[in-house]
């Protein structure tokens, strides 16, 4: 008996830390499904709200009348979600959360464009998440974060990355990046140089949707011009149907890449 | 934009054509509610959850939004980006070029 219920303390002790890890990834994640699902209902009113102003008669009064004061604060007074405390809330959270607070970063990275929330998350990362592979989840979308933290910040950040990650899939965005950002500050030849030479380096070991980006030009190129067969798309429709572009072969087609937003 | 394709899809509703869409919008329960209450009728993939970063548009290379393609009764790209006007003609050429094949 003795000898059992110290087996079973040996293998509660064994189970607990990991069981307490599971919890804290788990919380982490419901906590990250509450903040999106959170900012995109608020992200929809605010939108609806948007339409209804522009569908009343007295915005449609106004702008027939090239009212555009009035027309303005009709559409000023629709409440915005707040950007800021939504950015604040998840560096908040990425700061509770440690090794599984990367995610709420790269999602503040992506949708919430404040300059101290930039900021913010631009020092965590440098302090706390360089080695981090999630990094490759905020160098997908991090556009808004590199506005507002200036060419400069980025570059620095940028920097960092790919001085300490030893990711390929993080490397290869990073260098992309970078590329991206002498390309927007009108380079010089040398410049265009350095450019070119970072994305042949980013080309060489990038994965998935970097490479698939990557490859666009070149697909571009080669199948997609006026007088080529087009290749197919295998996908879904909204429904979950599966179907093609060949299904319509036989038939004049356009094709419209488009959204509501 | 929308308003102009129904009237497309309505007035070759019986010619041998279709308007097919890369749908682009993250929220896929948006744009169900959307397209219901614009009246789109017509068939769309859905680019996934990443929006304008989902996978079909970017192997297509798509930069700009709307990008359109217009493909002949064999598949083959014969005009690009058309709009208004200029879409109708390019349609009404192809298939008045697939009725002369007699096809």
């Amino acid at each position: 008996m003795r000898f059992r219920s110290a087996l079973a303390l040996l293998a509660l002790a064994v189970v607990v830390p990991s069981q307490a890890g599971s919890t804290q990834a788990a919380t982490a994640a419901a906590e990250y499904d509450k903040l999106v699902a959170e900012w995109k209902a608020e992200t929809k009113a605010s939108r609806e709200a948007a339409k209804a102003v522009q569908e009343s008669p007295e915005y449609k009064a106004a702008r027939e009348a090239k009212d555009n004061k009035t027309a303005s604060e009709l559409m000023g007074k629709v409440k915005r979600p707040d950007q800021k405390a939504y950015g604040e809330r998840a560096i908040k959270l990425a700061d509770q959360f440690g090794d599984d607070g990367m995610r709420f970063l790269a999602y503040a990275a992506g949708n919430f464009a404040d300059k101290d929330v930039v900021k913010g998350i631009a020092e965590r990362v440098s302090n706390r998440y360089l080695a981090s592979p999630g990094l490759a989840e905020l160098l997908e979308k991090p556009m808004g974060m590199f506005n507002g933290l200036g060419a400069e910040g980025a570059d620095e950040l940028l920097a960092k990355i790919v001085g300490a990650t030893k990711h390929d899939t993080v490397k290869s965005w990073a260098l992309y990046w970078q590329s991206v950002q002498i390309g927007r500050n009108k380079p010089n030849d040398e410049q265009k140089a350095k450019a070119a030479e970072l994305l042949a380096a980013a080309e060489k070991i990038a994965t998935g949707d970097l490479a698939d980006r990557l490859m666009g030009p070149r697909f571009a190129k080669e199948r997609l011009q006026i007088g080529m067969e087009a290749p197919d798309i295998v996908g879904e429709d909204v429904d979950g149907v599966p179907f093609k572009l060949s299904d319509y072969r036989g038939k004049v087609v356009v094709l419209d890449f488009w959204g509501f937003w | 934009m929308i308003p102009h394709e129904r009237s497309l899809v309505d007035r070759l509703k019986d010619k041998p054509f279709a308007l097919l869409g890369v749908n682009s919008d993250e929220d896929k329960a948006y744009y169900a509610a959307e397209q219901k209450a614009m009246g789109v009728t017509w068939r769309s993939f859905w680019n996934g959850p990443k929006g304008t970063g989902g996978p079909i548009s970017t192997r297509w290379n798509v930069r700009g939004w709307p990008t359109i393609y217009v493909m002949d009764h064999k598949g083959v790209i014969r005009f690009t980006n058309v709009r208004g006007e200029k879409m109708d003609e390019a349609v009404d050429q192809l298939l008045a070029e697939m009725a002369k094949e007699g096809k």
